[in-house]
């Protein structure tokens, strides 16, 4: 939309916890991250914090953002993100290669 | 005879025809060739017999090379032990050949595992340097497992080459296993001349890949000879940067890219380029960059190669392709929960109303899927939240949609497969039954009671009512919804009844408090409207016998009510002394001026009442604002919503203006309020001017002047709509975002087009800051009710977006094609002198008549009117704005009650 409008893309980002955590996870990241940013000092990422925690607090909350928050016209790329980081798979799939037939 | 035999018994007759022209230099070449062609077999026969007959050294050499290219191409079809009986034969029958065979023989040591072998020569310090260079130069091509070099016995430990290669196996691991330090990658013991070398550049390479510097990486990529043997990896690392995507990948290399998970470098650039196309609406160039990117992935990323073909299918569908297109360049997608999940969501977001209606049919899919595929169960959380979605959407649809779908479905199934059917999915109270039953909970039955309220009869509303307070007995909101369902259909001991039962459950409740208050005080003032003095006393004295919230506030609202029935009574000396006693208790003469004002028109006996008069000219400004606005936060507290006393809307106006004004933010916003419902939109105006120039209340002041800003300044509304939301949403103001979400719905939220939602503001994200300060900046200093004609939008309207604008202009921008209306925009678009143009009776009749039509609208609507004709807008936009405002959209027929606002999460 241009409405010069941001959302929180993925608050489980912004609070750093796995997509499957629980409830106490969640809040400890959020404690953790009150204390990284807090408003007096940090505003803009305290607001950030607090709308993600808001979001997920509740699992009925969690549960609609998991099932609605999905964009269907995002950029293809995003398929790509986070699960396809370089991983680091040990020398074994290296030397396979070396292995192998020509 | 087979193509085999044919193939080896070809060269025979062709030298035995041969040898009768050319003889054994014919022959020769023809053996040259089959052993460039690595027809080994037929050239090592050849190549014996010519030897046979002819037996020169040259004959020699020729079966030699045939011996050597018979054994590679053994070794390379994995016939070692065959390979290695062939080549002990050729050494013992030509002792000359076994210098040249070296290479060979260590290749099948290598082969073999006898590494210590092929570089036991090394050790010797006499070994000639061209021997050495040769086995150099194998290692270098073909040695490839560093920990066997690193460990070989036939070499001392402190050799170079098994020092370099431990180094080098050591780095090898380190820089695969995690992030390496720069100095495991350094490995300064390996010399540029190193047979090992290359294995240095790799080892670099693979760090720099890791660290996702990617020049570096194919920086030292570049220094790896083709000929190594490291430059295997060269390939896949190349297509993990992205940089090669034409390889066809062997299946190690599959793996590796695969357990790398660094694929995405390939894919990358097909899909921008894929995403490229897809902007560009152009067919052909999608069609085959969508079968490239899934290629592509099919290679390096297979594990998401489903889901993208899924994204790009309905991508494409929602560019126009057609389904039949798209799925016979890339294959048909799996139909699976997350296919129909973001097909419904793909509908939803394309805002209109038959998208939606579809959406709705795809979120049942999505449930039958998952349901399917045991993602949830039938009755789960899950499945109530979806439940609730799909209610939210139904409800917002014009019911006519679903007929029109019929025909023009995209991507129709078998409704009957399972959940809910056509009829079923109409309608949303079947959705809301659903979603309240599989998860109860109180913001559920709470929308679900909003839309029966608004949209069913009071019997079916009060049975969503019923089953909420069955579902969650302690809950005090659906017993009073009762008693205000009750207390509208005058059923006063129902609602009593009702009223007990929420005192049974929480007696200090404030809401059950106020709406006890409230119920005895509809009473005494429907008792006062007929005429029944007797009731209203009793029921004032059941309102004095209510607890004082804040002292004196209950006691002269039973004070105002014993007025009105004396005044009733015709008893004068009794309205003398309860207006005395009032103005004590208020502290203010016009504070009880307004409560008695309000509360007469109420009970419609303003002419029965003769209030004090006032001389507002006398009246400093802050007694004038302060006492009007005490009146009307009582009013307020009590559920009555009092008008301004008639004309005073300038003297208002001009107490305002003074310098001593100096009023708090609730004063200011029950004036605005009351001033909105009176329609002195003047004073409202002023009103919200004076609550932002205060700066602690922004969202309701906006709100406040979304409300009061005329029709014509329809954007500016929508500034001021979208920033109140924005800034109630971070004050965490549920009651106001629910407020401002309900005002635009009710005045507004006719079915638009816009979004699934009904309206822009509600379904848009939470507005930018740099847009947000623009607008409080802009809207505060807009201190001048707009004027038709002199007063200009602010800017910031222009940064709302094109994307709801149906201009032209926009549409242009937006490279739409023209609505169907388009044309008549163009002829309807007049200019103000058309109409001299008109019949001179016709035109002057047309406006005594509309001035008849606006004497019989209430004074707001007709001022906006008014308003409206100056500038000569379009007499049928003036026509909607009337008579819409006249008859409301048919999904808000009734008002709403004072239902508390559902929650409004899934609009952030």
């Amino acid at each position: 939309m241009n409405r010069g409008t941001h959302r929180i893309s993925d608050p489980y980002a912004v609070l750093e916890v796995d997509p499957e955590a629980g409830d106490e996870q969640i809040r400890a990241a959020y404690l953790r991250k009150l204390k990284e940013y807090p408003p007096d000092r940090s505003p803009d990422e305290f607001e950030n914090v607090r709308d993600a925690y808001d979001l997920l607090r509740d699992p009925r909350r969690r549960l609609q953002h998991k099932l609605f928050s999905c964009d269907p016209d995002a950029p293809l790329e995003s398929l790509l993100d986070g699960a396809y980081a370089r991983k680091y798979a040990g020398p074994g799939p290296w030397l396979a290669v070396f292995k192998e037939k020509k | 005879m087979s193509r085999k035999q044919e193939r080896a018994e070809r060269p025979t007759k062709v030298v035995a025809a041969a040898n009768g022209r050319n003889g054994a230099e014919t022959e020769i070449r023809r053996i040259r060739e089959l052993i460039a062609g690595r027809h080994s077999k037929a050239a090592v026969e050849l190549a014996k017999d010519l030897h046979k007959r002819v037996g020169t050294a040259e004959t020699e050499t020729l079966l030699l090379d045939s011996y050597q290219c018979r054994i590679e191409d053994m070794l390379r079809l994995g016939m070692v032990v065959e390979a290695k009986i062939l080549l002990e034969m050729v050494g013992r029958r030509f002792p000359s050949s076994r210098s040249r065979m070296m290479d060979l023989q260590r290749e099948i040591a290598l082969v073999d595992g006898r590494l210590d072998e092929v570089v036991a020569p090394l050790d010797d310090d006499n070994l000639s340097p061209e021997v050495r260079e040769r086995i150099e130069t194998f290692v270098r091509q073909r040695v490839y497992d560093l920990a066997a070099l690193a460990g070989v016995p036939s070499l001392p430990r402190e050799h170079s080459l098994r020092m370099g290669a431990a180094a080098l196996a050591a780095a090898f691991q380190a820089v695969t296993t995690g992030p390496a330090d720069d100095r495991v990658a350094a490995l300064s013991q390996i010399s540029r001349r190193s047979a090992l070398a290359p294995w240095k550049a790799m080892i670099r390479a693979i760090a720099s890949f890791y660290r996702r510097e990617d020049d570096d990486c194919k920086k030292w990529l570049r220094l790896v000879p083709e000929d190594s043997a490291p430059a295997r990896l060269i390939r896949p690392l190349m297509a993990m940067l992205g940089t090669d995507l034409t390889s066809d990948f062997s299946a190690a290399e599959q793996r590796l890219v695969s357990a790398v998970g660094a694929g995405s470098g390939s894919l990358r650039p097909a899909l921008a380029v894929l995403e490229k196309a897809l902007l560009a609406k152009k067919r052909k160039p999608l069609l085959e960059a969508a079968r490239t990117a899934v290629t592509v992935c099919s290679q390096c990323c297979p594990e998401i190669r489903e889901r993208l073909c899924q994204h790009i299918v309905i991508r494409s569908l929602s560019h126009g392709v057609s389904r039949s297109e798209i799925c016979s360049a890339i294959g048909a997608p799996r139909e699976n929960a997350y296919f129909w999940r973001l097909l419904a969501l793909s509908f939803e977001h394309h805002l209109d109303e038959y998208s939606s209606a579809e959406a709705l049919f795809h979120w049942e899919y999505f449930r039958a899927a998952a349901i399917r595929e045991k993602r949830f169960v039938p009755g789960s959380l899950e499945d109530g939240v979806l439940s609730l979605h799909m209610a939210k959407i139904a409800e917002r649809l014009p019911s006519d949609d679903f007929d029109d779908l019929e025909d023009t479905r995209l991507l129709r199934r078998d409704r009957r497969s399972g959940g809910l059917g056509d009829e079923d999915l109409r309608s949303p109270e079947m959705l809301y039954e659903r979603a309240c039953r599989t998860d109860p909970h109180p913001e559920a039955f709470q929308a679900w009671l909003q839309w029966a309220d608004r949209h069913q009869s009071w019997r079916e509303a009060d049975q969503v009512a019923e089953l909420w307070r069955q579902a969650f007995p302690g809950d005090t909101r659906p017993v009073l919804y009762l008693m205000e369902s009750a207390e509208e259909r005058g059923a006063y001991r129902k609602s009593l009844q009702h009223l007990e039962c929420a005192e049974e459950l929480d007696r200090l409740n404030p809401e059950v408090r106020r709406a006890k208050l409230r119920l005895l005080l509809s009473a005494a003032i429907r008792h006062l409207r007929q005429g029944k003095t007797n009731l209203v006393v009793a029921e004032i004295e059941h309102i004095d016998a209510l607890p004082e919230v804040r002292p004196g506030e209950i006691a002269s609202l039973a004070t105002v009510l014993r007025l009105l029935c004396a005044a009733l009574d015709d008893d004068r000396i009794a309205m003398s002394q309860q207006n005395e006693r009032l103005q004590a208790m208020l502290g203010s003469a016009v504070a009880a001026f307004v409560l008695t004002n309000g509360l007469a028109q109420t009970a419609n006996m303003k002419d029965k009442v003769e209030s004090p008069s006032l001389d507002l000219s006398r009246l400093s400004a802050m007694e004038l604002l302060t006492g009007t606005a005490r009146s009307l936060a009582l009013g307020d507290w009590a559920g009555l919503a009092l008008p301004m006393p008639p004309g005073w809307e300038g003297n208002l106006l001009a107490a305002l203006d003074q310098p001593e004004c100096s009023l708090d933010l609730r004063q200011i916003l029950v004036l605005g309020e009351s001033a909105l419902r009176s329609g002195a939109m003047n004073l409202a105006y002023a009103l919200s001017a004076v609550g932002l120039a205060q700066g602690t209340a922004d969202a309701r002041f906006l709100f406040l002047r979304g409300q009061v800003l005329p029709p014509w300044q329809a954007e500016r509304r929508e500034g001021c709509f979208l920033a109140a939301l924005e800034l109630a949403r971070r004050d965490r103001n549920l009651e106001l975002t629910g407020k401002i979400i309900d005002q635009v719905r009710r005045n507004e939220g006719r079915y638009r087009g816009a979004d699934f939602l009904g309206d822009p503001v509600t379904a848009s994200g939470p507005v930018a800051p740099d847009l947000l300060s623009e607008i409080l900046k802009e809207e505060r200093a807009e201190n001048e009710f707009p004027v038709p004609g002199r007063s200009q939008l602010p800017k910031y309207v222009s940064k709302l977006g094109p994307e709801n604008c149906d201009c032209a202009h926009c549409r242009a921008e937006r490279e739409d094609t023209a609505s169907d209306w388009g044309e008549e925009d163009k002829g309807d678009d007049r200019n103000p002198t058309d109409f001299a143009e008109e019949p001179p009776g016709t035109f002057s009749e047309a406006l005594d008549r509309f001035a008849e039509i606006l004497d019989m609208l209430s004074t707001r609507i007709a001022r906006e009117q008014e308003e409206a004709i100056v500038p000569a807008v379009r007499p049928e936009v003036v026509a909607t704005g009337m008579f819409g405002s006249l008859r409301p959209d048919e999904r808000s027929k009734k008002p709403l009650k004072n239902l508390p606002s559902p929650e409004q999460g899934e609009l952030f």
